[in-house]
């Protein structure tokens, strides 16, 4: 008698909204890779913090004030007098590092496996639009604290677009909504990190996933598991995503959230990389800090800012605007890796020793970069931070013509 | 491909993950929800609030914030208190469980400075003449607003618009002075 | 795999690197090391006491309420009212302020927030290294904060320093503390600013291996169920 009724209950709200339909297609039979390695848990898992980020900024929300007078005071209110509110802050700190280590190895995956590959470029480039949103709402709640860093830091960030020539002036000006940083930007920077950003990035994930629904997930060996079915039309190495890929990603939410609160219990400064000490001081436009530098996620592309100290003086381009349009280029380049990559083969693993020398090199220079990218310039670490940049730049230049030209192995047809 | 289920097995685990993720659910949910209790600075300011009743003359009357609201302390005088129970049955409930002055001092009353009609602040009169409202005035509350009486002690007179007796808030008396906000 | 193997091999290698902190410390190579135990009540209450004594003239804890100090110190209320407010103006949960103006005239930095902005070994060091320097206007200097504008107040505790002509510390007068006894009490006032600066902190760390066993379980129970389903597709 239940089964009965709840038959007629899905299929009373089935004539009016595809509910069964899509619980079919995108989760009880969709099929996905039976084989894949850890790598492959990070999208679960950026959902997962994406998540707690939404929830725990609404209830900062709800203690924050916006304006220059009263936000370094109300973050305190938060720390100090809202019952459980140093909990919600510190999830949410920890959580934007978080966020950011899960999309750098998230990507990574997509680099190794080439997850980029035809047909899934859109998903590719779905994900490098969120990892600019990423950037930039990390940017804009960054600056909410109005701490020394926040102010700082955010006025490096606009004199860039301040540099660009002609219209940098006032485009710096109407983006700061005051002749300088102010008040006037705080509380619009607000409004974009609270509302605008975060629709953005759900209406991209939404998009990214359905574009990755639409083509089927990758796995590491780059084999395609569409080419051999059973007799239901289920591909013999591949398996229904619910229940036996959402149930394995529970236990490593688990572990995720193990090592997350640890951080947030015992080490929420993170060394002074996930709460810089400089923010713990209220913002002061008559001192400047010793040492301006952006969060930890940021100071690999900081890094090769930096390293461009030569400017093109017969095109009447400073060198840092040169700097600036480099370090676009560093993101804007990830964009066009699906066209850039053109081996016959999907994975690291069957790619030549050329793409493997070149992965090696682009992941070392991005470590560096970070590493130095934290610290202040001298002659020495400015000459290891060019050479980086180049070692970034050229695995990706350079891919169109190894990656074609370069032996592969043969890739198994089965997993 | 043909293993054998065990249903029974299966069974105990969806119990067991089910129940750890409702606790799960529920841990989560503790410091959100903590989160909307007053804060510190509305406990600060929602404190209770002291008063220094040797200052106040009988027959005055002082106004004392307390959340927001004012808060009348009256210091009746020996003829009020004579007076309070000759209006017995002019007022719609005489409150004769909560002793003459409404409090457990008899000489102070202590009442919200909130008409029980829209909550306008009813104005202190304690001169015994008649008045433009009442030709046998013996004193008390008058509300411009809508013409509610109460006498001394915040009763409301039969045939007004105010249903009710102005409210009395929790206080307590530590020697000299009022404590509003505490009950001890 | 091999690769697999490499790149984890960098990023764990890195990471210490990425992971450790300035160290620096004005004219020294190093602060002293100094770790904090806020568990500590009775240093917590020593650490209030000097501040009361040598530091309210002029520095204010502006984002502490003083009946924060009842909970967490274990102060009772007439004490905190009569003894360390001592002024009938001012409520138990007014915040810290010790009556002075909100900019200090004299550019006496507000402290409640000092130990996560400059350190605790930064402060703790900092409030050590005082010297004589009869070529400064406040007749002393200090190491750490060369030029500092801070007068020397816990001299008379510490007994006389000089540099001598290395350069190194040489202390030439007693103090009413040996180096030992000043040492510790510095301690307790850098641990009760460090408290100062992140009450919390009491809670937090007696609350999160809770959080973390509790995750333990939640992953060994998923776990469990995850390894049931994973059977049928083996």
């Amino acid at each position: 008698m239940e089964k009965a009724k709840k038959n007629s209950f899905m299929s009373w709200l089935d004539k009016r909204l595809p509910v069964t339909e899509n619980l079919e297609r995108h989760l009880t039979k969709h099929p996905v890779p039976k084989k894949v390695n850890f790598f492959y848990i990070f999208g679960a898992l950026l959902m997962v913090i994406f998540m707690v980020q939404v929830i725990t900024g609404i209830w900062l929300m709800m203690f924050y004030t916006n304006t220059e007078e009263g936000a370094f005071a109300s973050i305190e209110y938060i720390m100090r007098d809202v019952e459980y509110g140093w909990l919600m802050r510190y999830m949410h700190s920890t959580g934007a590092s978080a966020f950011f280590f899960l999309m750098y190895f998230h990507m990574f995956r997509g680099l190794l496996y080439g997850s980029y590959q035809k047909p899934k470029e859109l998903v590719w480039l779905f994900g490098c639009f969120l990892l600019f949103l990423l950037m930039a709402e990390g940017f804009l709640g960054y600056v909410l604290p109005w701490g020394q860093m926040s102010y700082w830091a955010a006025n490096v960030i606009l004199s860039l677009f301040g540099a660009i020539p002609f219209i940098g002036e006032d485009l710096q000006v109407w983006i700061q909504g005051d002749y300088v940083l102010s008040g006037a930007t705080l509380s619009r920077f607000f409004a974009l990190h609270v509302v605008v950003v975060p629709l953005l990035m759900i209406a991209l994930v939404v998009f990214h996933i359905f574009a990755l629904h639409e083509v089927g997930a990758g796995n590491p060996e780059g084999v395609d598991i569409e080419k051999h079915r059973d007799k239901n039309g289920m591909p013999l190495d591949g398996a229904p995503f619910h229940p036996y890929k959402t149930l394995s990603a529970l236990p490593a939410i688990g572990i995720f959230f193990v090592i997350f609160f640890a951080i947030v219990f015992f080490a929420p400064e993170g060394g002074g990389y996930f709460l810089e000490k400089p923010n713990f001081e209220e913002a002061d436009f008559l001192k400047t800090p010793e040492h301006i530098a952006p969060v930890w996620y940021y100071a690999p592309f900081y890094s090769i800012l930096r390293a461009i100290t030569f400017g093109i003086p017969f095109l009447g381009i400073t060198s840092k605007f040169l700097g600036f349009i480099i370090f676009a280029g560093s993101i804007a380049i990830l964009f066009i890796v699906p066209w850039l990559d053109r081996s016959n083969v999907q994975s690291i693993r069957y790619k030549g020793i050329y793409s493997k020398v070149a992965m090696i090199l682009f992941a070392a220079s991005f470590l560096t970069l970070g590493y130095l990218g934290t610290k202040p310039v001298n002659e020495l670490r400015t000459l290891i931070a060019q050479i980086c940049t180049l070692f970034y730049f050229l695995p990706l230049i350079l891919m169109p013509i190894y990656t074609k030209y370069e032996k592969t192995l043969e890739v198994p047809d089965r997993l | 491909m043909s293993k054998k289920i065990d249903h029974n097995r299966r069974r105990a685990l969806h119990i067991t993950s089910g129940i750890m993720g409702a606790v799960t659910v529920g841990a989560f949910a503790v410091p959100f929800l903590s989160a909307w209790n007053p804060s510190e600075k509305a406990k600060a300011l929602g404190a209770a609030v002291k008063f220094d009743l040797s200052k106040l003359l009988p027959g005055s009357m002082a106004v004392i914030e307390w959340r927001r609201t004012p808060i009348f302390v009256v210091h009746q005088t020996d003829e009020a208190i004579q007076n309070l129970p000759k209006l017995n049955d002019r007022v719609t409930n005489p409150a004769l469980g909560e002793g003459i002055s409404r409090t457990s001092n008899e000489k102070y009353t202590i009442l919200k400075g909130v008409c029980t009609h829209l909550s306008c602040a009813p104005k202190y009169h304690p001169e015994i003449e008649p008045k433009a409202w009442d030709q046998e005035w013996l004193g008390g509350f008058f509300c411009p607003c809508h013409g509610s009486k109460f006498d001394l002690a915040g009763r409301v007179y039969k045939g007004v618009p105010a249903p009710t007796n102005l409210e009395v808030p929790p206080h307590s008396f530590d020697g000299d002075n009022l404590i509003i906000g505490e009950e001890v | 795999m091999k690769i697999r193997a490499l790149f984890i091999f960098l990023f764990f290698v890195t990471f210490p690197v990425w992971a450790a902190a300035e160290t620096e410390c004005g004219t020294l190579e190093k602060c002293d090391s100094f770790k904090s135990n806020v568990h500590d009540r009775n240093s917590l209450q020593r650490g209030l006491g000097l501040y009361k004594n040598y530091c309210s003239s002029c520095h204010t804890l502006r984002y502490l309420r003083w009946n924060r100090l009842e909970r967490d110190l274990d102060i009772p209320e007439n004490i905190l009212v009569e003894d360390l407010i001592n002024n009938p103006q001012v409520k138990t949960s007014d915040f810290i302020t010790f009556g002075l103006p909100e900019v200090s005239a004299i550019g006496a930095p507000d402290l409640t927030l000092r130990t996560r902005v400059r350190g605790e070994e930064w402060i703790y060091t900092y409030l050590r290294t005082f010297y004589e320097d009869s070529e400064q206007i406040t007749g002393s200097n200090n190491l750490v904060y060369p030029g500092t504008a801070m007068l020397n107040v816990l001299g008379g505790l510490q007994g006389r320093q000089v540099l001598d002509q290395n350069g190194n510390l040489e202390k030439v007068g007693d103090g009413t503390m040996s180096t030992e006894e000043y040492d510790a009490a510095i301690g307790d006032l850098v641990t009760f600013l460090a408290y100062a600066s992140e009450p919390a902190r009491i809670s937090r760390e007696k609350n999160g291996i809770f959080v973390i066993l509790f995750f333990i379980a939640f992953t060994a129970v998923m776990w469990l169920l995850n390894r049931e389903y994973t059977k049928d597709i083996k």
